[in-house]
């Protein structure tokens, strides 16, 4: 069998660019879970952690999450949210069910915290299902300013 | 990548998906579609956004879902990013069984859910067989 290339009938360069193009869109799907361990049990919703001076602000994408499934806990400065995405109400037999990209069930993010932070003072609010969490640092760890006094 | 549009089973709505002019990456917001006796049913999930950042638009059967996600600024030292900052963007081909002056949609919790409202031609109807 002689094997073509170059516009022969085996060209396999378009089905390559087809695959190439449908494998970035699933790159840019954006399932809302960032990653499943093969032995995890629940599903890790995104997460963005950025720290400022005063405070380890948290923020998790949990769209179509009540606040009431949700369940956040500080135990020796390992913060864990962790609660129960619901399927839509309302589902029926009747249905017909096209397509889903979305999950449903559990999820669990547990995070470090460093030293610093003050476990007592921790809030946590959620808006368009994006769950922000603010943690408050202790007093001692916050930077002061020493002004420097001119003689 | 073009999906062929074409005629399907009632009410199917066809995904297809064409890259905007925008500087901004991308987002494909997952959705869910299902069907009842009366509508179809989509879900997408938009974290991040309220009801003004959403944009719908219908024109030659063809639903544009767009949203903006504000960048989450805060002055600090960003220690983990796994959300996605860009634009939203979804478009799905309607078939003609879809009625397209009964589209609502309503924002919850950084969903969106529109429901479509089958044209009545689409609807169920039963043909009478006369008897000479």
């Amino acid at each position: 069998m002689k094997y073509r290339m170059n516009g022969g009938d085996l060209w396999p360069f378009p089905e390559i660019e087809r695959l190439r193009s449908q494998i970035n869109q699933i790159l840019d799907e954006d399932s809302g879970v960032c990653s499943t361990g093969l032995f995890d049990r629940s599903a890790s919703p995104r997460l963005d952690v950025v720290e400022t001076d005063d405070a380890i602000l948290v923020a998790c994408d949990l769209p179509g999450v009540a606040a009431d499934d949700i369940e956040l806990d500080v135990v020796n400065n390992v913060l864990t949210i962790r609660g129960e995405k619901r399927p839509r109400n309302g589902v029926d037999e009747n249905y017909k069910n096209y397509r889903r990209e979305t999950w449903y069930g559990s999820f669990q993010r547990t995070i470090s915290l460093p030293e610093s932070i003050d476990a007592d003072n921790v809030s946590a609010e959620l808006t368009n299902g994006v769950l922000s969490i603010h943690i408050a640092k202790r007093e001692e760890h916050k930077p002061k300013r020493i002004g420097i006094k001119v003689k | 990548m073009k999906t062929d549009v074409q005629n399907t089973n009632k009410g199917e709505v066809q995904d297809q998906q064409r890259p905007p002019e925008s500087t901004q990456p991308r987002i494909y917001p997952a959705y869910e579609v299902w069907e009842s006796a009366e509508a179809i049913h989509l879900r997408l999930e938009m974290p991040g956004l309220d009801r003004s950042d959403v944009e719908i638009s219908v024109e030659n059967n063809e639903l544009t879902i767009t949203g903006s996600r504000p960048d989450w600024n805060v002055n600090g030292t960003v220690l983990l990013r796994e959300r996605r900052v860009g634009d939203y963007y979804r478009v799905f081909t309607l078939d003609k069984t879809v009625d397209m002056d009964a589209i609502t949609a309503t924002m919850k919790n950084g969903t969106l859910d529109l429901v479509l409202g089958l044209a009545k031609e689409a609807k169920p109807r039963r043909i009478e067989i006369k008897t000479k």
